[in-house]
Formats: structure tokens, C-alpha cells, sequence
């Protein structure tokens, strides 16, 4: 049986006669740990990717393949409404970066300015509890706050006397994608807010309250310490928005179906449209390689911005 | 030593003995060939699994399998509820792709995302029935399966290769749900005319009401109405004729007799049309997308968008006919299988519930002679049964005795009823000959009932693609006023010309009906 007893240092193994018989079975037992996970991100994650790239110059609708070159990636440049889709992504994204660096660091500064342990935790518990609530079901809470008949927004205009600014938000073209990039407000709940609060938690209380004490406001302390000291965090938060916003369309098909018209549509739905709803997996397949090839070069970028001194 | 010999002596006897047994069994086999098989194979148990959609019929076929189950306990009968038709529509596919063997035996064809049966033969995914149609139905006294149908619908099921591909169920329309009550209160009759539609939709705006409501992506049955209105002229021009390169006397012999007729709302019944000649149509501008037929469709469609729900691009199904049964909508325009579960709410709302009927697609007040005789609509059996070719005899067998019991009167019967006491689709009148609906559901079907099943001959031209929601983006700038009248019919033409280069050349059409495709 495998142990975690008297388990071996990596320059024990490495330095230390790496060959010997019982060092050659610790190996083998680790690999027979993960070999197990590593088929599955093989057999379910590498060989459909791989499996696209190929698909992705074919006409293929399952039943037949036929290679036709380029074709599907000339047509996606030249698509207009994947152009359209594109520039609603880039919306999506700058926004959602915003909404996920902003929002969640500012409520992880103030709660931690506050005094009272107690209070602290009070919000700190609030603010995370909602992070149970399954996505899809967050989405259908603000579907039904937008709409036009019965919504919470809708109602409230009407209530405070605003009745002229009561609209189908999601049903105009004008609004609709303000209102899905709106959705959520005030955009605390989840994992960068999780982030920037062990952060911030973590960071040298002594070094705060020396500069405290020399006379630094909140502002400078924010500003000239926290920023600089959240740089890793920053990283792992823009990373992680980033494919987020690229790979998510659930928010968006059960809003607006990237209706009205073409006016909230991304790729990753016209992939989905292209693939499941019409039978163009070949054409789907290329619009998702473009995606993956997207969201590869976005996190090499941020990689490079954000390089730590030990990378 | 002596203990080692003996037991390498017997476990060698052992061995032989079992050889021998082994060879004479292979030979008995070898002797007696298929029957002993086939007879093992109808004893063997089996599962028949019936691809459907949630709420389509799922208690009344539920009910049907167990039943069947009980008679035939070697054949379990398992009714697959699929929550929607994307899934169902990607199931199949994905099951048939990988050989078949898993994919459910019997299936919508009209949900498995092949838009011609006759694709689905040809790709091997679908039996063709064509003898299957015309063996006695022991569960129905022996009459053929095709005799227990109504006739009148035996051609739909044909293929554009003459090859039967699917059994029929029922009918389906298209028609517009009014509520009584309202119409009532507020001095309104049932409009007859587009003029006194749009007339009416004024009055209930006025009155604060929404005036008509329906999912959007079903606004293309109005459209394609009104295309068809306008278009159905040209439909015996189009046909598959002698001489033409896809002409087999045996599968479109019928279209040789087929002449437009104005007053003839099925004319062109069981029409095979050339792909090429379609095109043709649409290229050589013989039907103008930019022609006054167009311009006038459109211009009656901009005044009836202005009536629709708030937010009507985005709305979901569920919030569109919660309008109606709100009393928020006075009507709703959508397909006859909302009859079942309208029927159904009307007895939970108790006394909150309303009167409500159907109404036909108008015509114009004035006769306009770009639109010839009455419209027609979506009038065409719903319920499309076909056979998944398993390439497995047995499995076949089986798949065929339970699409047999299915279509007797009785068990077909006790579907519909056992629907409608759930409050499912029941999507029209039954086509299987001797079941009879209540009164009370054929009287609000009466709207649906229209002149005539429309021809797709101009609108199925070029097949949907992905560039429909740049064809709706077109439509909303339009209806916003964002663009003219001009300008969107040059849009949507845009469009269509650019689908169907991409059509022409991925079918590899010479657009020459004479020329081999």
C-alpha cells in the first residue's frame, strides 16, 4: 500500500542514488496516482481540442467531414455579424474586469477598515453566502428584475415616479446590452472579492500602522502600499475574467438569446448557435479554436505585464 | 509424484472432454443455422426506446409502453423524455454518428435536425417503411398500417426520393388565440381582415391592454404565410418535371398534373420541387425580394410589430403566453399544440379563467391580385414518426410491432385522452382514422383550420443558416424605424444572396435543372 510516511524530499530522490529499486517503486506508485486524471484531461479535454483543429477546416455535421481549407476562418472574418460579436465581447470583457477588480477591491478595503471584529465578519459572511447560489439561478433572478411586465426595475421606476425611463431593457437593442453587463450590480460576491479579502487580511499590520502613524491617509496607504503589494492578485483575478468572459454565454442565452437582433451576441454563442443549433460543428469548431487561440495569447499577455520577480 | 501424474491425467481427461463438447456444440449450431437463432433472438429481451420531448404526449406514450410491455413482456418499451429540441436534436446525432447502437429506435423525424427525410435515409439514419406502410396491422384488425391513416395525408409522408420515411400522428397549425371576454367588453368581433386585425390591435392598445403577443422566432410563420400568399403562383414552374435531370417517373409522376389553381388552397399537394430551379427563381428575381409583394408584407408587418408585447425580441416563450393567460395580451398568436395546455390552465385559473377562441390568418379587405385567392398556413401533420435504421433486424422487428400498436384506434385513443388529462401538447386533430377528440377541442381548433397546408417552395429555398440573426438584426433596425422600407428589403436580400452563393457552391449546383447535380 502506498503511504505518505516517510515520504521522500524531490533532492532526496533527484541527488541520492535516483535508481535505487525502492526509489524506481516510490515513482511508479506516483505516477499510478495520477495516471488515472491524466487520461481523463486527455480523453475528454486534449482530444476534442485537437480533435476541433482538424474539424476546423472541414464542413462537418457529425455523420461527414469534408476538408475545405480555410474556408470556415474566411467566412468568420467575414461574417458581420461575428464582427459585431467581437466588439460586444470586447465590451463584455472590459467591463467584467472593471466589475471583478473595482468592485470586490473596494469592499475588501472597507471591510477590513473597519473596527469592529465583529462587524467584519458580518459582512464578510454576507457578501460570500451568495456565492452558493448557483449561477444559472442568478442569471433567471435578474431575467425576471428585467422584466418588462412584471420586473423589479420596471416596478421600481414606477414607484419612484419615473415612470418615462420604464423600458423592455432587455428587448431594445439600445439597452439590452447595458442591462446584461449591468446584471449583478454591486458585483462583490465571488472569487476576486474571496481574493483581495486574504489579501489585504494578510498583508504586515505593522508596516500599515507604522505609516499610519507617520501620517498616511487611507488614500496614500491604498494607493502607494495595497496596489502595489495586490500585483499577484491582480494577476490571478485578470486571468481568471478574462476566460471567464470569453468562454461564458449562459448569461447571455438566457437574457437575450444575444438578441435583440445580433446586439448582445459573442462568439462563444455563435459557436454554440453554429454547432448545436444549426449543424455546422465545422464552423463552430473554428470559431472555438479562435477563442482558444484568444484566451491563450490574452494570458501570456497578462503573464508578461504581470511578471513577478521570481518568474 | 505419484499424486501429480494422476491429477495432470485428469485435468488432461478434463480438457478433452471439454473440447469435445465445445466441437459438438460448434457443429450442432453450424447444422442448424438461422432458425434456432431467430427464435432465440424473439425470446431474448429487448428494449424499443421512443425518443420524445418533454410534455409531447409523454403520459399518453407512457401509458402505451407500459401497456404494450404488459403484452409483449419481452419487448420493454422505454418512453425517453428529452427536455428540448436542441438536446434532442444533438442525441441523436451524436448516437447515430457512433454507430447507431444507443440511439433511440424511434424518433420526430422533423426534431433530428435533418430538414429532408430523404437526407436522413440516404445518411443511413432513417428506415425507409415503404413496405412496412403496407403489411397488415394485427392491432387493428388486420388492416394495412397506411389503411389506419388518414389518406389524405399519405403523400406528405413520402420523401423527395418517393420513399415513405415517417408515420403521421396528428395535425399542426398555426392560428391566432383571441380572448373572448376582452373582445367582448370592449365591442370587438373576430377579425376577418388584415385592416380590421390592425384596427382591433389599435382599440386594445387604447384600452391598455397588450394588444397581440408571441414569441418572436415565431413570427416567421406570418411572414411565410404572406410569402406564400404572394409566391404560390410560381410554385408549378419550380416543379420537377419530365425532362429535368432529377425527374423519376415513379417518384414525381404527380407533379405532372399539378396546376395552380387560386381557388385551390391544396393545389400543390404532394409537390416535389427542383433545389435548382428554386434558386433560379430567387436569383432571376422571377419572385422579388425587393418586388411590391415584399414591400406590402413588410409595411403590414412594421404596423403589427408596434402592437406586440414589450420587449417582444427577447422574450421568453414561458413570459409571452403568461401575457395571454394573464389577460395582460388579448391575443396570441402561436401553434394549435397550446390548445392542450390552455384547456388545462383554464380548469386550475377555476374562476379567474376566461373565454377564448381561435382565428384564422386574415385576408386583405380589398382583393389585391399580388395575393391571389385565400392564405393559406401551417397545416401539415405534427407528429412524425419515424424508425432509426439500427442496421439490427430483431431490434427492427420489434421497433415496427410497437409503431403498429401505437397506430390502432384504441391505443391511439387512449393516448390523446390520457394527454389532454395532463394537460400536454395535443397538437391538432389525430390522423389516425376512428379516434375522435371531445367537442370541445375541436371547436377551438376551428382556427387553425385554413385553406390550405402553405407551400415552402420561395421560403425554403435557400435553408436557414447562421446568418438568421443578421437577417433579425435587419428586421428590428426596421421596425425601429432605424432603417426604410428600401433599405432593410436590400439588407434582407443582401443576405439571402450571400446564403445562397454559399448554398449553390457547397451543393455544387450548375443552377441547369437538365444537368445532373
Amino acid at each position: 500500500m502506498f503511504s505518505l510516511d516517510g515520504l521522500l524530499t524531490w533532492s532526496e530522490i533527484m541527488i541520492d542514488k535516483p535508481f535505487r529499486p525502492d526509489r524506481i517503486r516510490y515513482w511508479l506508485k506516483a505516477y499510478f496516482f495520477i495516471v488515472p486524471s491524466l487520461l481523463f484531461v486527455l480523453i475528454f479535454l486534449y482530444y476534442p481540442m485537437l480533435t476541433s483543429i482538424y474539424h476546423s477546416f472541414t464542413d462537418w455535421n457529425l455523420a461527414q467531414a469534408e476538408w475545405i481549407g480555410l474556408d470556415n476562418y474566411i467566412r468568420m472574418f467575414n461574417d458581420n455579424t461575428f464582427r459585431i460579436a467581437l466588439s460586444n465581447q470586447l465590451l463584455f470583457t472590459v467591463t467584467d474586469i472593471v466589475k471583478s477588480i473595482v468592485f470586490p477591491l473596494l469592499a475588501a478595503e472597507l471591510i477590513l477598515s473597519l473596527r469592529e471584529t465583529k462587524l467584519q465578519y458580518l459582512y464578510r459572511t454576507g457578501f460570500v453566502i451568495p456565492m452558493l447560489i448557483p449561477g444559472i439561478v442568478f442569471v433567471l433572478i435578474w431575467l425576471s428584475v428585467y422584466n418588462p411586465s412584471n420586473g423589479l426595475l420596471n416596478h421600481f421606476l414606477s414607484f419612484a415616479g419615473l415612470n418615462s425611463l420604464a423600458r423592455p431593457w432587455l428587448g431594445e437593442s439600445d439597452t439590452a446590452i447595458w442591462a446584461v453587463i449591468l446584471m449583478g450590480f454591486p458585483y462583490i460576491t465571488g472569487l476576486p472579492f474571496l481574493i483581495f479579502l486574504a489579501a489585504i487580511g494578510g498583508f504586515n499590520k505593522e508596516i500599515i500602522e507604522s505609516a499610519r502613524m507617520d501620517g498616511a491617509k487611507f488614500r496614500n496607504i491604498f494607493l502607494k502600499m495595497h496596489l502595489p503589494l495586490l500585483a499577484p492578485q491582480f494577476k490571478v483575478v485578470l486571468l481568471l475574467t478574462i476566460i471567464g468572459s470569453l468562454q461564458d454565454f449562459v448569461r447571455i442565452i438566457v437574457l437575450t438569446g444575444g438578441g435583440p437582433g445580433v446586439s448582445t451576441t459573442v462568439p462563444s454563442l455563435i459557436m454554440y448557435n453554429s454547432a448545436f443549433k444549426n449543424s455546422n460543428y465545422g464552423y463552430g469548431s473554428a470559431v472555438g479554436i479562435f477563442l482558444f487561440v484568444s484566451i491563450l495569447l490574452l494570458t501570456l499577455l497578462v503573464s508578461k505585464i504581470f511578471k513577478s520577480e521570481r518568474e | 509424484m505419484r499424486k501429480k501424474l494422476i491429477g495432470f491425467i485428469l485435468l488432461s481427461l478434463v480438457l478433452v472432454m471439454a473440447a469435445g463438447c465445445s466441437g459438438s456444440n460448434s457443429g450442432t449450431n453450424a447444422s442448424q443455422s438461422n432458425e434456432p437463432q431467430s427464435s432465440a433472438a424473439s425470446k431474448e429481451k429487448r428494449t424499443v426506446t421512443f425518443a420524445t420531448i418533454a410534455g409531447y404526449y409523454t403520459d399518453g406514450l407512457k401509458e402505451a409502453a407500459q401497456e404494450y410491455t404488459k403484452l409483449n413482456p419481452e419487448t420493454e418499451v422505454v418512453i425517453d423524455v428529452i427536455k428540448d429540441n436542441d438536446t434532442y436534436q444533438a442525441n441523436f446525432k451524436a448516437k447515430m454518428a457512433a454507430g447507431g447502437k444507443d440511439a433511440p429506435d424511434i424518433v420526430h423525424i422533423n426534431l433530428i435536425g435533418e430538414t429532408s427525410s430523404a437526407d436522413a435515409i440516404d445518411k443511413g439514419w432513417l428506415l425507409k417503411l415503404n413496405d412496412y406502410v403496407n403489411q397488415p396491422n394485427p392491432y387493428s384488425g388486420d388492416k394495412t398500417v397506411f389503411e389506419g391513416i388518414d389518406p389524405e395525408y399519405h403523400q406528405n409522408t413520402y420523401s423527395r426520393d418517393g420513399d415513405v420515411a415517417y408515420l403521421p400522428f396528428d395535425l399542426v397549425g398555426t392560428g391566432f388565440y383571441y380572448n373572448k371576454d376582452i373582445f367582448a367588453k370592449l365591442g370587438i368581433s373576430e377579425p376577418e381582415t388584415w385592416e380590421e386585425l390592425l384596427a382591433a390591435c389599435k382599440q386594445l392598445q387604447d384600452a391598455g391592454y397588450i394588444p397581440i403577443t408571441m414569441p418572436f422566432g415565431f413570427e416567421s410563420t406570418i411572414t411565410q404565410a404572406f410569402l406564400d400568399w404572394s409566391a404560390k403562383s410560381l410554385y408549378p414552374e419550380l416543379l420537377i418535371q419530365p425532362g429535368d435531370a432529377r425527374y423519376d417517373e415513379k417518384i414525381h409522376k404527380l407533379n405532372t398534373s399539378i396546376a395552380y389553381s387560386a381557388d385551390n388552397g391544396n393545389f400543390d399537394f404532394g409537390a416535389s420541387y427542383d433545389p435548382e430551379k428554386q434558386l433560379l427563381a430567387l436569383k432571376n428575381k422571377q419572385y422579388d425580394m425587393q418586388g411590391a409583394a415584399q414591400r406590402k408584407i413588410w409595411t403590414v408587418m412594421k404596423e403589427l410589430s408596434a402592437y406586440y408585447q414589450p420587449g417582444y425580441a427577447t422574450m421568453q416563450d414561458p413570459d409571452v403566453y403568461q401575457l395571454f393567460i394573464a389577460q395582460k395580451a388579448a391575443i396570441y398568436w402561436n401553434g394549435s399544440w397550446q390548445v392542450g395546455t390552455l384547456l388545462d390552465d383554464m380548469k386550475k385559473l377555476g374562476d379567474k379563467s376566461f373565454g377564448w377562441g381561435t382565428f384564422k390568418f386574415p385576408e386583405f379587405a380589398e382583393a389585391d391580385p399580388l395575393f391571389p385567392g385565400k392564405p393559406r398556413g401551417i397545416l401539415v401533420p405534427g407528429h412524425l414518426l419515424g424508425i432509426a435504421d439500427k442496421k439490427d433486424p430483431e431490434q427492427e422487428s420489434r421497433t415496427k410491432d410497437f409503431m403498429m400498436y401505437l397506430y390502432s384506434p384504441e391505443v391511439a385513443q387512449r393516448v390523446f385522452e390520457t394527454t389532454l388529462e395532463a394537460g400536454q401538447f395535443v397538437q391538432g386533430p389525430s390522423l389516425v382514422l376512428g379516434v375522435k377528440l371531445p367537442d370541445e377541442v375541436n371547436a377551438y381548433l376551428t382556427g387553425f383550420k385554413v385553406d390550405g397546408s402553405m407551400g415552402y417552395a420561395i421560403a425554403n429555398a435557400v435553408p436557414s443558416s447562421d446568418t438568421n440573426q443578421a437577417k433579425q438584426s435587419a428586421q428590428l433596425k426596421y421596425y425601429e424605424g432605424k432603417l426604410s422600407l428600401e433599405e432593410f428589403l436590400a439588407e434582407q436580400d443582401k443576405i439571402l444572396n450571400r446564403d445562397m452563393d454559399i448554398y449553390i457552391k457547397a451543393q455544387q449546383y450548375d443552377l441547369d435543372p437538365k444537368t445532373n447535380p
